[in-house]
């Protein structure tokens, strides 16, 4: 374990590591402050350009990206009342406010700060964390596996936005293109239609860049006009507060303390995203706090709580992430098909031979959140102006460098076509209100599942007892089923 | 019973028969690699009739619209960072019909050669930006797309009409498909 951190620590020192930090840095701050592009698709684009990367490099690359995001929507969120990421909706609610009696400048502070607090927290809860699971996950065979995997497809396609069916469709859907190629196992081809191309399935690469940034870049490039005016931006104060933003967060250690154990705990929860740890973690704080009545008026404590959450979750996240190949977050799947990209599988077998991997990813993670941070206050107002570029000047370069990127992974022309089907593909589902990263989950873990049953059934010589007769297996064959029935119940309750 | 035969409507019509052909398929599949195709797909197909369903009888769907992240008190997912503006499609398409038409170009002529004419393109039609402005935007991405395909090594798609200039428009050799 010390001899993996040691490692991780020292490639951290490397100069070619640092500034792939801070390209992440940029790349995620840029990404979050532009609404409707947060990390999801920050990663999608420059997930191609990490192939034939050193794998440390490209963690650290993920690290800087994953880490500033956040902080990055925090800021249109608190001056102009737009978050750039979901997650960072909570911080409209005080951080505006804040903007609009002229205190923007040290909201943002608090802001940047609380991302700091949470980032280190959610690290340091992992890494504690890390060598309690490591005995839990050499305990799990393929019954249990296979039962955990169908657990994170049914919590994930739950936790998807409105609809839950769209969400066990996009899944499904997922999991049927996983099916697609060449099965070792029983030397036989599925849904290859007699092409070559599709002898080793369809890549991930192309698949995952269309589905979410070509999506996306068609729905941007299609609305035009940008997303806000310059005179919105023209009205925002940036002098002094800074160093009063910064005391704001320290001299609360109750709360940001109790946002990092909301955000760390909510990201070990598959497929929960930053959403829910910062909202959980705003009611939580307004039920606490001495002053309810400042709650979305304007109170430090409010961005605190959820600013703090949101970087919190990143570090839980990762647990369930590396220790079973379970995206704890929407953003974790994207780092799924990265890690696979890189010839790692999640699991056990991660645990056992890239722990230096996984530290490095941490460290990164703290390391490029102290930079976000510190950099982000300065370059703050640059940041806010991103948000007043029309959406037609960016699109045909990020589209451009997209297809770039796709391309220069297997130097395969017909990925680029892949890459605009898929994108049309994600667009309508988008569109139709079917959640894309169920598709993704399923793609991902769907050949997983498969593994682990053709497993089971092999050791059990085709006995399909062996899934209810282990105890671990048991728990969580209840486990999936309550996920299922609760929140039907809850609904019915409700009504 | 009210009809309400929209996109939304048509689009997992289309999906239900794009399941159903996965399922059918599968049919020709050894016993073992069967199962997980017909699991996915069956179920699959269940929760589109529901949805189906549910487009002439809304009340069913009603259990179906509480999650957990509203449980729990979440807000929505991080992939939909704002609630989706309904675009119409003809601008959709044009978006469509621009990516589609740099495949194409690339394809025909390679990435040195559309790039930089692509984006000028774009640029001045799509975003009235001025003509130099756009076409120094486009030399720079060119540069930088080739100077990163260069630096690492990767052999640079020059598209596959007769080489013209070595290396940089045509020549390319299709890989096998």
């Amino acid at each position: 374990m010390f001899e993996s951190m040691a490692l991780a620590a020292t490639r951290l020192a490397d100069p070619l590591a640092l500034a792939m930090l801070m390209t992440g840095v940029v790349i995620g701050t840029t990404f979050g402050a532009l609404p409707g592009l947060g990390s999801i698709v920050a990663l999608s684009v420059v997930l191609p350009f990490t192939f034939g990367m050193d794998p440390m490099l490209a963690m650290f690359l993920y690290a800087g990206i994953m880490s500033s995001v956040t902080f990055g929507g925090s800021v249109p969120a608190i001056l102009l009342n737009t978050p750039g990421t979901p997650p960072n909706a909570a911080t409209c609610f005080d951080g505006y406010p804040m903007a609009q009696r002229g205190e923007g400048a040290r909201a943002v502070a608090v802001s940047a700060t609380s991302c700091l607090v949470g980032s280190v927290a959610g690290a340091v809860v992992t890494i504690l964390l890390l060598p309690v699971i490591k005995p839990i996950v050499f305990a799990f065979g393929p019954p249990e596996f296979f039962w955990l995997v169908v657990f994170g497809l049914v919590m994930i396609a739950f936790a998807s936005r409105a609809n839950m069916v769209k969400g066990l469709i996009g899944g499904g859907i997922g999991i049927l293109l996983s099916m697609v190629g060449y099965s070792d196992m029983y030397d036989s081809f599925r849904y290859t239609l007699g092409s070559n191309y599709l002898w080793d399935g369809i890549p991930l690469v192309p698949f995952v860049v269309g589905l979410f940034a070509v999506s996306e870049l068609i729905s941007y490039s299609a609305r035009g006009g940008a997303t806000l005016t310059a005179g919105q931006t023209a009205k925002i104060n940036w002098r002094g507060q800074v160093s009063m933003g910064i005391m704001d967060v320290f001299s609360r250690p109750t709360q940001w303390l109790r946002a990092s154990i909301i955000g760390a705990g909510v990201g070990i929860i598959p497929g929960l995203g930053g959403g829910v740890a910062a909202f959980m973690s705003y009611f939580v704080g307004m039920k606490r706090t001495t002053e309810p009545e400042l709650y979305g008026k304007g109170s430090v404590e409010g961005i605190i709580a959820s600013e703090t959450a949101n970087d919190a979750k990143e570090g839980g996240a990762l647990l369930p992430t590396v220790a079973f190949g379970l995206p704890g977050s929407p953003d974790m799947a994207i780092l799924l098909g990265a890690f696979v990209l890189h010839g790692m599988e999640p699991g056990p077998l991660m645990l056992r031979d890239h722990m230096d991997l996984i530290y490095a990813l941490l460290f990164g993670i703290v390391v490029s959140q102290v930079a976000t941070s510190g950099l982000g206050l300065i370059a703050t107002p640059w940041l806010a102006r991103l948000s007043i570029l029309p959406s037609r000047w960016i699109a045909p370069i990020v589209l451009v460098l997209v297809f770039a990127g796709t391309y220069m992974v297997r130097t395969n022309i017909f990925d680029v076509g892949l890459a605009i089907c898929a994108g049309i593909f994600g667009y309508i589902m988008r569109r139709y209100g079917f959640p894309l990263i169920t598709i993704v989950i399923g793609y991902i873990l769907g050949p997983l599942a498969e593994k682990s049953y053709l497993q089971s059934m092999q050791i059990s010589d085709n006995s399909l007892m062996i899934f209810v007769t282990e105890p671990i297996a048991l728990v969580l064959m209840i486990l999936t089923v309550a996920t299922i029935v609760v929140p039907i119940v809850a609904a019915w309750r409700k009504r | 019973m009210k009809s309400r035969l929209n996109g939304a409507f048509i689009w997992t019509v289309l999906l239900g028969l794009f399941v159903l052909l996965l399922v059918y398929v599968a049919r020709g599949f050894p016993d073992l690699l069967r199962f997980t195709p017909n699991l996915a797909g069956y179920g699959t197909l269940a929760m589109i009739a529901i949805l189906i369903v549910g487009n002439f009888y809304p009340k069913i769907l009603r259990w179906t619209e509480t999650t957990l992240q509203d449980l729990w008190g979440g807000g929505k997912t991080d992939e939909d960072a704002t609630p989706e503006k309904v675009v119409p499609w003809p601008d959709v398409i044009r978006a469509i019909g621009y990516a589609l038409g740099f495949l194409v170009s690339v394809f025909l002529f390679g990435f040195p050669a559309v790039t930089p004419v692509y984006v000028t393109l774009y640029l001045v039609v799509e975003a009235q930006v001025r003509f130099v402005w756009a076409a120094l935007v486009g030399v720079f991405v060119t540069t930088l797309i080739v100077t990163g395909m260069v630096v690492l090594h990767v052999e640079v798609w020059a598209g596959i009409i007769p080489e013209f200039i070595p290396d940089y428009v045509g020549g390319s050799i299709l890989p096998p498909i």
